[in-house]
């Protein structure tokens, strides 16, 4: 039976304390520090030669439901009862409430260095050292709204602006993509300074510290973020009927993104999966 | 190039523009922007990880040497 994902601030005390416990658990068990090795490792921006498989690229979504899927199966086979929580930044505003409690992830990071200081992913609890990451920084990092030079979290309008657009991506399937669901909600924008990021990369961009870098996966809201994420392409294929990933077929020969981006029938890596198998995941899971 | 001698690993989106692992959600027109985007975000005392051998460097403020 398909299991539901919440979103975080229904959760109860309970419910808190046994996916801080899960989170933890696979942390201390090494299983952790593989999914960030492997987001790093899977950034390859489209000005580079390669397949892109993870960003500035269609497959951005079943990528990341992908990489969700796999962390959610690491937390139940700790407790079979967690399930990823999705944060809804339309609604959860504050740099002070919803998730970043002390019973959860904890709050922004200290003024001198970011070091998240509070809640059960401070270092100081001794149970999240950070080790893979880009800067030499062992601790999480933080800057909610980057104090220094704020910025406002994506707002509904923002995302529905996403929501309302039939298409689900467009040539040349990358970051330059003007119109297209996919570049919208990822949301590479074009030109200088604070509109230039857009929806999901404007969250990382307002969490600051490692969420800002290749290592995001370091700071666990990576993963509510990315749930909420993973729920607007369902609501999008509900507005539009049912409407598919493109490409349906990969690039031709001469085309400039031939071999660099994943077709709805091709393997993306680094799973033996195809987009169209996770187009419909409700067997799986479902938002609540 | 390096911050504080390390190399900093830069990368080109197709217009053109550049961004960096430490900043990696937007870009910047040119490398050096992008650079300095990175060591804004480096706190004090703090390193890029990969290491490498010392290199000159090149003062831009603050408490970190970045060489072009």
């Amino acid at each position: 039976m398909a299991y539901t994902r919440r979103d975080v601030s229904t959760l109860t005390s309970a419910e808190k304390r046994r996916f801080v416990a899960a989170m933890l658990e696979i942390k201390r068990r090494g299983e952790y520090d593989e999914f960030v090795r492997t987001h790093i490792e899977f950034f390859v921006p489209d000005g580079e030669y390669g397949l892109r498989s993870a960003h500035m690229a269609p497959s951005f979504l079943p990528w990341h439901r992908q990489f969700l899927l796999d962390l959610e199966r690491a937390l139940r086979r700790v407790d079979s009862s967690v399930t990823v929580p999705y944060w809804d930044w339309t609604r959860e505003r504050s740099a002070t409430s919803t998730p970043w409690t002390k019973d959860l992830l904890g709050g922004t990071g200290r003024r001198s260095d970011h070091q998240v200081t509070t809640g059960p992913f401070a270092y100081a609890t001794g149970k999240w050292k950070i080790t893979e990451n880009i800067t030499d920084e062992p601790y999480l990092t933080r800057d909610l709204g980057r104090a220094g030079s704020p910025i406002a979290l994506p707002t509904k309008s923002d995302l529905d602006g996403a929501l309302a657009d039939p298409v689900y991506d467009i040539s040349p399937w990358d970051s330059t993509c003007r119109t297209g669901f996919r570049n919208r909600l990822e949301g590479w924008g074009t030109g200088r300074g604070s509109a230039s990021w857009r929806n999901h990369n404007r969250v990382h961009k307002w969490v600051g510290g490692v969420m800002l870098g290749g290592a995001s996966v370091n700071d666990p809201v990576f993963w509510l973020h990315h749930a909420f994420v993973d729920m607007q392409w369902s609501r999008w294929q509900s507005r539009h009927g049912g409407a598919r990933y493109l490409p349906a077929k990969p690039p031709g020969a001469g085309d400039d993104q031939e071999g660099r981006v994943v077709a709805r029938q091709e393997r993306m890596p680094p799973w033996d999966v195809t987009p169209e198998q996770l187009e419909d995941v409700s067997d799986i899971y479902r938002y609540g | 190039m390096t911050v504080d001698g390390r190399p900093l690993h830069l990368m080109r989106r197709a217009d053109g523009t550049w961004l960096s692992m430490v900043d990696h959600y937007r870009s910047y027109p040119t490398a050096l922007e992008a650079t300095r985007a990175a060591v804004d975000e480096l706190s004090p005392g703090r390193e890029l990880r990969e290491a490498d051998g010392p290199t000159e460097q090149m003062h831009m403020g603050g408490d970190h040497g970045v060489h072009a």
